[in-house]
């Protein structure tokens, strides 16, 4: 399994959930998933989404997960951050 | 460009006005005042003393219709930090004074009268010294009230409350917003404590309109302001997200990458970074009132200002920004945004910069002074300060002094001035900036260094250290540029990614200065007025040994990275001197 953190408005793909409170999913891994196979099965496109951390890791989507991981998804509105600020981890 | 300089001598009470000298007509904003600063005062002189000034000086296009471009700049040298400072801010005070023709005011002596203070008045053709009378000893909110009364409602103010009175060095200078909140603070460096050494309240500015600012090419000049515009507006982060969220959306994306500092940065990670961030503000503008999306000054297309409420609906504190949310909320382990907020107000209205304030009151709970995540004793704790108690003192002279009272080692500081909300640890970029920077610990003075180019941790090393240190410079040479024109630095978003608005930005500065700069210049000119900075530190007694990160950040592991800060003193050497 693993867990999913939304930000903004991917939050509303979790009915109820509060906007100063945890918005988590937890989701079954399978073999060879990355992160992009878990932002499809909740409808999100690679040009919605401001900024993956993986683990606390700035990632690309191309990065395969694991279960166990720790995913969090901000979307395009959310993009406050000069882009340096960390390493983009690929695989 | 102004036309004239207002030099104002608190000693004998006089004002003067003066020409504008050759090398000055170009310059405006951080690159007017540190060059004042370094051609009049002794960097040897104590900051709160006779011979120490204070310059205030619009940015080159402020008071023009450029967008976003009203920002004022505070100059003299720092009573937290000893060095050179310069601690810019928004609100409507600037460009009435760039419309009243002032290129820059030089504050000088001090009144033979200890504890007497003045206010200064400005307006069409007019400058003159009043006593403070009533306002002295009066927080920011009464004092802005007091003054709209007295000298009408629309006037400039620029001010300090009790903390600059008392010469606290955390003190700051209050810029009022166009609904006269006194919350746009040029509040580093403790240059509202020099401010009151001036025995200066306040600087009062009657001024209406567009005034009557001359610009050499006005053509070019209206090319470029479209330029710009249309690139801040179309730019996601100053188009979208700033306006949205604001800068508090920072919150939950540093957490998520481990780079929150909390409880006195001994985590990059906090466990109630969900309460307090820009999300929440946004959602109670909509169930309390307040206003996302607040402009700090008119013509501003960014408005990453906010309002934010009590729960009852009424007015509580304006703006709540990520630098603040942070310092009273992940680092002081408080996860109530109305605390926070409450914290934020305190220091609007005692005058005091809100990073090192939280910063200081971290430290105080990692000395036992109160507990961590004690919002309430934390509000009790900040409010010593107007009640001039010995513990208030502490509190007001900053993170330093309250770590020496206490016994804390744990001390985020760098030339004596407490670090903002991105821990070097995790964003190890910033670090180059904190050790390196003219002004102490400062997130606005260079864009950080891509942590995949300082090669740290062992990985491959595409750079030399001396490439690596130009690149870092590289960033404060663009930023000092910026904190010169007048234009806020979150154009940097827009300009460093879209050529277009690049190109309008400077054809808004040659439009109204007459000058031919490129894009070389932008790099060139700022070098220059760096490397005047670095001199006047060098001066005041600095050497490379205070381009240093505190020393617990080279043992302590920062989960949940579980990294020390491991840049090669080498490379911070290389950025003033590669």
């Amino acid at each position: 399994m693993i867990e999913v953190y939304l930000y903004g408005k991917f939050r509303a793909k979790v009915p109820g959930s509060a906007v100063d409170g945890e918005c988590k999913l937890t989701l079954p891994v399978s073999p060879g998933d990355t992160i992009m196979t878990v932002m499809e099965k909740l409808e999100i496109t690679p040009e919605d989404v401001a900024h993956i951390f993986l683990n606390h890791q700035y990632s690309t989507p191309t990065r395969k997960i694991r279960s166990g991981d720790r995913l969090a998804v901000f979307p395009i509105e959310m993009s406050v951050l000069y882009r340096q600020y960390f390493v983009r981890h690929e695989d | 460009m102004g036309k004239f300089i207002l030099r104002v001598n608190m000693s004998d009470l006089s004002i003067k006005q003066e020409e504008v000298s050759g090398k000055y007509r170009v310059l405006g904003g951080r690159a007017l005042t540190s060059t004042i600063i370094s051609d009049e005062v002794n960097p040897t002189c104590h900051p709160l003393g006779p011979n120490n000034k204070l310059v205030f000086a619009p940015g080159i296009v402020t008071g023009t219709t450029a967008p976003s471009s009203g920002r004022l700049s505070v100059g003299g040298k720092s009573p937290l930090t000893g060095t050179i400072k310069e601690a810019n801010a928004g609100g409507i005070p600037a460009q009435k004074i760039a419309r009243l023709g002032i290129h820059a005011i030089i504050v000088e002596g001090q009144p033979q009268e200890k504890g007497k203070f003045y206010v200064l008045k400005l307006a069409q053709d007019t400058a003159a010294l009043e006593d403070a009378g009533e306002l002295a000893d009066k927080g920011m909110y009464e004092t802005n009230d007091l003054i709209w009364k007295k000298y009408g409602e629309g006037v400039g103010i620029i001010g300090i409350g009790p903390a600059g009175e008392m010469l606290m060095v955390n003190a700051g200078i209050s810029c009022n917003d166009p609904e006269n909140g006194p919350g746009r603070y040029a509040g580093r460096g403790g240059l509202g404590a020099v401010m009151g050494s001036k025995g200066l309240k306040a600087i009062v500015v009657e001024q209406k309109g567009l005034g009557d600012i001359p610009l050499a090419n006005p053509e070019l000049f209206k090319q470029g302001q479209k330029k710009l515009a249309e690139g801040l507006l179309s730019h996601g982060v100053t188009g979208q997200a700033l306006p949205t969220y604001g800068t508090a959306v920072l919150v939950n994306i540093l957490n998520e990458a481990g780079g929150l500092p909390t409880r006195n940065f001994s985590s990059g990670k906090f466990e109630g970074a969900g309460k307090i961030g820009g999300e929440v503000i946004n959602e109670w503008s909509k169930t309390r009132g307040g206003k996302v999306g607040h402009a700090c000054h008119p013509g501003c297309v960014i408005k990453c200002s906010n309002v934010v409420n009590n729960p009852d609906g009424s007015y509580h504190v304006s703006p709540v920004e990520y630098e603040t949310t942070w310092a009273f909320g992940a680092n002081c382990g408080i996860d109530s945004l109305d605390d926070i907020a409450e914290l934020n107000r305190i220091c609007n209205d005692v005058g005091l910069d809100t990073i090192e304030a939280g910063c200081t009151i971290a430290v105080a709970m990692e000395g036992g002074v109160i507990p961590f995540g004690d919002g309430k004793k934390a509000i009790d704790l900040l409010n010593e300060v107007g009640k001039k108690s010995a513990l208030g003192r502490i509190i007001g002279n900053g993170t330093d002094f309250m770590a020496k009272a206490f016994g804390v080692t744990r001390v985020p500081t760098v030339k004596g001035q407490a670090m903002p909300a991105y821990e070097p640890r995790a964003v190890k970029g910033i670090g180059v900036t904190y050790a390196t920077s003219t002004m102490g610990a400062d997130h606005t003075a260079g864009y950080t260094i891509a942590t995949e180019i300082l090669s740290v941790g062992g990985k491959a090393d595409p750079l030399a250290a001396a490439e690596k240190g130009a690149l870092a410079k590289s960033f404060q040479t663009a930023t000092i540029f910026i904190d010169t024109t007048g234009y806020c630095l979150f154009i940097a978003f827009a300009i460093l990614d879209l050529p277009e608005a690049f190109q309008g930005m400077l054809d808004t500065l040659n439009g109204a200065l007459g000058t031919n700069w490129t894009g070389d210049d932008f790099g060139r000119l700022g070098a220059e007025w760096l490397t005047l900075e670095r001199k006047f530190n060098e001066a005041a007694g600095f050497t490379k040994q205070d381009d240093r990160l505190p020393e617990f950040m080279y043992y302590e592991k920062l989960p949940p990275h579980n990294n020390v800060y491991d840049v090669p003193d080498e490379l911070l050497d290389s950025v003033h001197n590669g």
